[in-house]
């Protein structure tokens, strides 16, 4: 059973579904009829539940008899046009609009005193094709943006109901609203409209983190197509960094065979490390769900190796600069101890990659609950955790990986193959690695803490190490001026 | 106990849970896999006091009562008991008994970490419930929000590494987590307040909290009674942030002039669902003062 699925609904379940809708609690009846609709079971929802005092009930259940297509509710829906409540009133026009739409009805609606329901009738005419396209159009997307959230919401639930073409220029403009229930009915509208000139605006919404969700599954509604455009975007700079981030979550969704291998390619491409970490999460759902996903095995171990030796290029670092602090405590200051813990937690993610391309590659969970056992509070776990990984792991990558693991649970002695030239020179070199390391915080903490240390041998090393921005720039201009009046 | 055939009952206890209601159906569904319906004859023990808490359990019907040294707590239907020590991994000693015989909802502990870690939005609204539940508490709230004991001066420059030292030092985020904190110093967002004016309006909605760098605000009730006095290294806005919504009812005034770093809520709520073990530990320390507020360990503002 996939994680999408909900365990099968049995009579007594169902018994108990039905029992709730009596409920005087609205948000237990709301749970209820979402239940329901979730199984598929819209025709048990009584018709009667229309009378129900609670006006977001009353909207629920019209939303699901629309769905389920229950023309046995018509009537009730029709009485609903005079409800005292604006908001169920366009809910039963939308209603009916959609299970047996009729010309008067609507053309009497579209001019409700009510704006909500006048745009949602409109919408309703031009979808039908009973009304000139364009002064129709121009006049709902007039409405956009006007600070009246019910008519934009209004009017975008009905063309969610409506996914005509006709449509999709009030829909386009609807996309760029600002209140967030407008932007879920849109772009569930876009969902089904699914036409490309919807990509772009929905990309945009990614950024969102209340409509992120929406436009993920919308985007991922359009196939192939859809998966064309995203690994576009994916692979071009100019796209901005905000919308890139979201796009491995987008494509994860997209039920194409091809989507995984896809981002597997652009992984060793992939500039932005948070990017990198996305796809490797999302490759993680898909091989969860889908153990026997063929996965190129090649590019899994190029990206495991790359891994391993982030991790243990940021292992030495960390050890150095430890080391430094041994021999002469006086030097741990506060940058140091930002600094170190900074390379530390980025060590520990790199651990945390491996963790996930061993998965991938295994087609199996064993490693993630290896890791996670590696990381439990308990020694007995993490040694039995440790026992498995080296039963399971084939040399040469087992040691590399055990010597990894034993760094970060700080539990076996720094391996020798590690050293670096002891003393000052050990720690110059690792002071111009971290300066150029392309990691703008940790070279900005180095080039301070060496200039607190008065390292003015590193002087040269700050003034070639380039900028990652303008403020980046100031930091390393500010300890270069510092070392620089020491030699002074 | 008696535990009865699995069915989409759990599925419908868990969804008529405030916070749990808006989280998407297929993740609602993945944690309903895990928890059970239990029938509990009165007088059994769901938790003994020499037990940690590992499962947190939703009162569908009957009574319990929930013992923790003096404090007695009882439990009817729709309440939910075990959440926050779940969350905060406290030591034992709550007793949770049933007082008349009852149906109860068990969500394994263990399961809810392990969700919240595969779907982010589960942990937010887990944080935004413990943000609900600490604003109730004031005291235990500035506890949170607080600042070191010992507040060590900031360098003049509030450039990317002391950014980074300012968010460093904020005893609710958790040090270990650096490379989130490093995200979070990424953007510039250093502002000044002047003496007496409010960093938000109660009804303005919480876009961001604010990391206090130098100077002071006071924290004021709905009716301007004074909670308390935040300083350096404190996140006033940080619960607001996290349950979302307005700021209100609590004001926030500098009270000398304040230099601080503003916290977008959607740049920190993407780094929080980044880094899910910089969540969780937020999560686990937010519940702690939920508790020790409970307790009556905290003091006062």
């Amino acid at each position: 059973m996939g994680v999408r699925e909900f365990p099968a609904l049995d009579v007594a379940s169902l018994e108990s579904l039905l029992a709730t809708l009596n409920s005087p609690d609205e948000q237990r009846v709301a749970a209820a009829l979402d239940v329901l609709q979730d199984q598929g079971k819209e025709s048990v929802v009584p018709a009667l539940l229309l009378y129900h005092p609670s006006s977001t009930v009353v909207i629920r259940t019209l939303e699901i008899f629309q769905s389920g297509r229950r023309e046995d509710a018509m009537p009730l829906a029709e009485h609903l046009l005079e409800h005292r409540d604006a908001r169920v009133r366009v809910a039963a026009l939308r209603m009916m609009s959609v299970l047996r739409p009729e010309r008067s009805l609507l053309e009497r609606a579209s001019d409700d005193p009510d704006p909500s329901i006048a745009a949602a009738a409109r919408v309703a005419l031009l979808a039908c094709g009973w009304v000139d396209v364009e002064p129709t159009c121009r006049s709902l997307m007039s409405a956009v943006g006007r600070g009246d959230e019910s008519v934009e919401r209004a009017m975008a639930a009905a063309v969610r109901s409506h996914p005509h073409g006709a449509v999709e220029p009030v829909l386009l403009e609807l996309l760029s609203a600002d209140d967030t229930e407008t932007l879920q009915e849109a772009i569930t509208a876009a969902a089904r409209l699914r036409s490309p000139g919807l990509l772009t605006p929905l990309m945009q919404l990614l950024p969102r983190r209340a409509v992120r969700e929406e436009a993920r599954s919308a985007l991922a509604a359009f196939g192939p197509v859809g998966l064309a455009r995203m690994m576009e975007a994916l692979r071009d700079p100019e796209v901005p960094i905000s919308v890139r981030r979201h796009l491995p979550g987008a494509v994860a969704l997209v039920g194409s065979p091809q989507a995984p291998s896809l981002l597997l390619d652009h992984l060793p491409d992939e500039p932005d490390g948070s990017i990198r970490f996305k796809i490797l999460r999302a490759l993680g759902r898909w091989r969860n769900e889908q153990p026997d996903l063929p996965l190129d095995r090649r590019l899994l171990g190029d990206a495991l190796e790359q891994a391993l030796s982030t991790g243990y290029r940021l292992m030495e670092w960390r050890r150095t600069l430890e080391r430094m602090t041994e021999r002469s405590p006086g030097r741990r200051s506060e940058l140091h101890v930002v600094l170190v813990a900074l390379l530390r937690n980025k060590e520990d993610h790199s651990l945390e990659r491996i963790f996930r391309l061993l998965n991938l590659q295994s087609g199996s969970e064993e490693f993630q609950r290896i890791y996670l056992g590696l990381h439990s509070p308990r020694p007995a776990t993490r040694v039995g955790s440790r026992e498995l990984l080296h039963h399971l792991v084939l040399p040469p990558m087992r040691h590399h990986l055990l010597v990894l693991v034993d760094d970060l649970q700080g539990e076996a002695p720094r391996p020798a193959a590690l050293e670096r030239p002891r003393g000052r020179a050990g720690d110059l070199a690792v002071f111009e690695d971290l300066l150029g390391s392309g990691m703008e915080s940790v070279s900005a903490l180095a080039a301070l803490h060496a200039a607190e240390l008065g390292l003015r041998s590193l002087a040269n090393a700050i003034d070639a190490c380039q900028p990652r921005s303008e403020e980046h720039a100031r930091t390393l201009a500010t300890a270069r001026a510092a070392l620089g009046a020491e030699v002074t | 106990m008696r535990e009865l055939s699995p069915s989409v009952v759990p599925l419908l206890h868990l969804r008529t849970l405030a916070f749990l209601r808006e989280l998407p159906a297929y993740q609602l569904t993945a944690l309903a896999r895990e928890a059970e319906e239990l029938v509990v004859p009165r007088g059994t023990v769901l938790r003994s006091e020499r037990e940690p808490a590992q499962n947190v359990y939703v009162i569908l019907e009957g009574t319990a009562e929930a013992r923790r040294g003096e404090s007695v707590r009882r439990l009817g239907p729709g309440d939910e008991e075990g959440l926050l020590d779940v969350l905060a991994g406290e030591a034992a000693g709550t007793r949770v008994r049933a007082e008349t015989d009852s149906v109860v909802l068990c969500v394994d502990g263990e399961a809810l970490r392990t969700q919240s870690e595969r779907y982010a939005a589960l942990l937010l609204q887990l944080l935004g419930e413990v943000a609900r539940r600490l604003e109730k508490r004031p005291s235990a709230l500035l506890a949170a929000l607080a600042g070191p004991s010992e507040p060590r001066p900031l360098g003049p420059e509030l450039d990317r590494v002391g950014r980074l030292l300012a968010l460093h030092r904020v005893p609710i985020f958790p040090s270990e987590n650096m490379d989130a904190l490093a995200e979070l110093a990424g953007p510039r967002s250093e502002l000044e307040i002047p003496a007496g004016e409010a960093l938000w309006g109660p009804g303005s909605p919480a876009r961001a909290c604010y990391v206090l760098c130098r100077g002071a605000v006071r924290i004021m009730g709905e009716t301007g009674e004074e909670i308390g006095v935040l300083r350096q290294g404190s996140v006033p806005g940080l619960t607001q942030v996290l349950r979302g919504g307005a700021y209100g009812p609590l004001r926030a005034e500098a009270d000398l002039p304040v230099v601080a770093l503003s916290l977008e809520r959607e740049v920190f709520l993407d780094v929080v669902e980044d880094d899910f073990e910089l969540g969780w530990s937020l999560l686990a320390g937010l519940a702690s003062h939920v508790l020790s507020a409970d307790l009556g360990l905290t003091e006062g503002g």
